[in-house]
């Protein structure tokens, strides 16, 4: 293993070169083992991530600085093992609060460079979004389209009466 | 439901993939949240509590879908329902709170005996929504309570009732065997008994349905039996085979599990058939039976006979005459009684649960295990045990050399027991038996069965019915339903458990057990529906021959006339109920 203070360069897919050191970028799970198999000749070339730009790579970097000394998860992926709540600790609370579209490209770009935990907190960040809120608050939150009619709408909400009150 | 999808995590890793996300049509640009994937919402929808989740289904097509996926239902499921149960499990609950068993998982998780659920034997995919909704509603007691009117007048002996798969099967002497559809509550199948049948008990197949339909077997009046099997599909009853009748007297109870039969009759002769056939075997049974009865004795080279005369067998087992494996006469044993056949790939296990005299202090509950090898047809052990508290002994512990069964069990008579009253009726479901009294209780056993010892705990009384409890039932798994004579109280007990595991803390941790819910008319919708009127109390409906040798005990004569029955399944509970007119039908409390 190298240096951990070792230098890599990250191109965002609007073709700017971000400098991060090597064990901020190993948050990413991708990163990490693309690098792994590549050996040493990786770390001299920039790597491309062609599907985030650059406002939301810097913003998943900084994430990674501030966790960078967090203990890795070795997860296995389907496991519960996040805790049910939806609590979130208040630095991450902090770092997502930011415009829809900014939170949805977090969570793309993390899901896709493979950040487990700051997947986590971005759909947790949403999950919280929808806690609570009547269908109709949840789609004005969201700006979805309601495809249903009503008579299908009072249906669905007649099958599931029986969750309602507990 | 969409496909289980799964995260390519550490695959195409050389040159970086291009996203894999599905775009979905987004119509509206400000519509962020639709542009993440099936994959993504539903890993938000994970956070989500039941009402929040339950109201995304209103959103929109997309998230009525997805808000309705079966992983994550399974995984609410998991928490609600199977976590508390594995958490009580001795030494699981000391293990590192890290254990990751315990963390759900769609493959490594504890599932208990949920595992039928998760993988299915018949390939089918569980709708875990549909799962978790029924769960709830068993938990809080919700349900639709629906009548089948089964009969105009009162029936002598009572009207028989089993439940088994989605239909509930009814005997008596003047409508015959009967099956009822209980989602569209209509008679599916009818066959008149004949003339001067008089049914006096019926079981189901234990082994279930399967090829050509569901079996039944019924005990009559006069000794003999017959088996059915009920094609649902094709309406009918198709009658298998019918043992002749025996002087031995009426049959007051029996088992089924393909191919073995179990009776018993009034004066506790107990009786083992096997429909198999299985040449050669009949000398070494011989052998082993203990106290053959020469009237079974007569039988037997009969049916044998009888096979070989029979004509061309109908493609099923039970076509063949059955042989007797094995008989035995008890002399302790009373009414009521239960019967059971459980199987493992190499023994049978027939075993009879019966209440017991304590003379001094009213009545306890034993049990009898029969051990046959399942190869030769030869019983390798039987066994004793009783619910004494001052202890038990296992009699017929070695294993290869049968002796003569002990019915004059030294350790039973004259002991100081419990005080309990004699049961009105027993449920036994291996390890649970339960018991219902008429001061208004329900005595719990444990059965502990290992090839050294059979050993019955102390009972444990329940407590919550107003009235005399008339019939309970209770499964393998600890759940039990119960209703009492007056009060028109049907009860759910959870008697492993099954909640919050906190919500036992304090009590017991082995045997957690709580009262669910009551269920009074009044809860449920339709009020009409639900009046369940009390049983005639002068009617002399009593279960003749039953009840005979007991003539000394009145009180209990009484609480046997006002029988009712109860039956239960995953999704529907079913009450016997007798009006005081004398109409009688069938309640169907449905949970779905």
């Amino acid at each position: 293993m190298s240096d951990s203070k070792t230098m890599i360069t990250l191109i965002s897919n609007d073709n700017v070169h971000i400098q991060v050191e090597r064990t901020v970028a190993e948050r990413s799970m991708l990163i990490k083992n693309m690098l792994e198999d590549l050996g040493d000749c990786a770390m001299s070339s920039a790597i491309p991530i062609p599907n985030v730009n650059e406002p939301v790579l810097k913003k998943v970097i900084e994430w990674c600085e501030h966790h960078k000394n967090d203990p890795q998860t070795t997860a296995d992926d389907d496991s519960d093992s996040r805790k049910k709540t939806t609590d979130i600790e208040e630095w991450d609370q902090k770092f997502m609060q930011v415009d829809q579209e900014l939170l949805f490209e977090i969570i793309l770009a993390s899901n896709y460079l493979d950040i487990k935990p700051l997947l986590d907190v971005g759909c947790k960040t949403v999950a919280n979004m929808i806690k609570g809120k009547s269908p109709e608050e949840i789609r004005k939150t969201f700006n979805i389209t309601n495809d249903f009619t009503p008579e299908e709408e009072e249906q669905i909400r007649r099958e599931n009466e029986w969750a309602e009150d507990r | 439901m969409p496909p289980k999808r799964r995260r390519s995590s550490a695959g195409d890793l050389a040159i970086l993939p291009d996203s894999k996300r599905t775009r979905i049509r987004n119509l509206n640009p400000l519509d962020h949240v639709s542009d993440l994937s099936d994959e993504l919402l539903i890993r938000i929808l994970h956070h989500l509590p039941i009402q929040s989740l339950i109201r995304c289904q209103r959103l929109s097509h997309r998230f009525y879908t997805l808000a309705g996926d079966s992983q994550i239902w399974k995984s609410l499921y998991y928490h609600r329902f199977v976590l508390p149960r594995a958490l009580r499990i001795p030494g699981v609950k000391s293990a590192p709170p890290s254990d990751e068993a315990l963390h759900f998982s769609s493959r490594r998780s504890k599932w208990l005996d949920e595992n039928t659920l998760v993988n299915r034997a018949d390939g089918k995919k569980t709708d875990w929504k549909r799962q978790y909704k029924l769960r709830h509603n068993w938990s809080i007691g919700a349900c639709g309570i629906q009548e089948i009117h089964v009969a105009d007048g009162p029936s002598m002996p009572s009207m028989l009732v089993k439940l088994a798969e989605s239909c509930v099967v009814t005997v008596d002497k003047e409508d015959g065997l009967r099956a009822w559809d209980l989602k569209e509550r209509i008679l599916v199948a009818r066959r008149e008994l004949e003339e001067g049948d008089i049914s006096t008990c019926v079981a189901v197949d234990e082994e279930g349905g399967g090829r050509g339909g569901l079996g039944i077997a019924v005990g009559f009046m006069d000794g003999s039996w017959g088996t059915w099997k009920l094609d649902v599909e094709g309406r009918s009853f198709i009658p298998g085979y019918r043992h002749p009748p025996s002087s031995n007297g009426m049959l007051s109870a029996i088992a089924f599990a393909n191919p073995y039969i179990l009776t018993i009759t009034d004066s506790q002769l107990l009786s083992l058939y096997n429909f198999q056939p299985a040449s050669g075997m009949q000398k070494e049974v011989e052998g082993t039976t203990i106290e053959i009865d020469p009237e079974a004795a007569r039988n037997l080279p009969n049916a044998q006979d009888s096979s070989k005369a029979a004509p061309p067998p109908l493609g099923t087992i039970e076509d063949t005459s059955p042989h007797l494996l094995a008989s035995l006469k008890s002399h302790t044993s009373w009414p009521p009684l239960s019967l059971s056949i459980r199987t493992t790939p190499t023994t049978l296990i027939a075993s009879i649960a019966y209440s017991l005299p304590t003379y001094y202090t009213g009545y306890t509950i034993g049990l009898q295990e029969l051990h046959l090898s399942r190869t030769t047809g030869t019983m390798t052990f039987s066994r004793l045990a009783s619910a004494l508290p001052q202890g038990f002994s296992s009699l017929l512990t070695p294993a290869a050399s049968p002796s003569p069964s002990p019915p004059t069990h030294p350790g039973v008579v004259g002991v100081i027991g419990s005080t309990t009253s004699r049961p009105t009726t027993l449920s036994y479901s291996h390890p649970y038996i339960l018991a219902t009294h008429p001061d208004n209780t329900l005595t719990l056993y444990l059965c502990t069965s290992t090839s050294s010892a059979l050993h019955i705990s102390p009972g444990t009384k329940l407590w919550g019915h107003t009235s005399s409890v008339s019939s309970a039932e209770i499964t393998a798994r600890g759940k039990a339903v119960s209703v009492s004579t007056r009060g028109n109280e049907l009860r759910v007990w959870e008697l492993e458990g099954g909640l919050p595991s906190t919500v036992y803390s304090s009590q017991a941790p082995s045997k957690g057990r709580k009262m669910v819910k009551k269920l009074r008319g009044e809860i449920a919708a339709g009020e009409r529906s639900v009046k369940i009127r009390h049983p005639p109390t002068t009617t002399t409906t009593v279960e003749d021959g039953g009840v005979k040798q007991h003539r000394q005990d009145i009180e209990d004569m009484d609480i046997m006339a006002r029988r009712r029955w109860v039956g239960f399944d995953d999704e529907v509970v079913i009450v016997l109920k007798e009006s005081e007119e004398g109409t009688q039908a069938l309640v169907v409390y449905d949970f779905t």
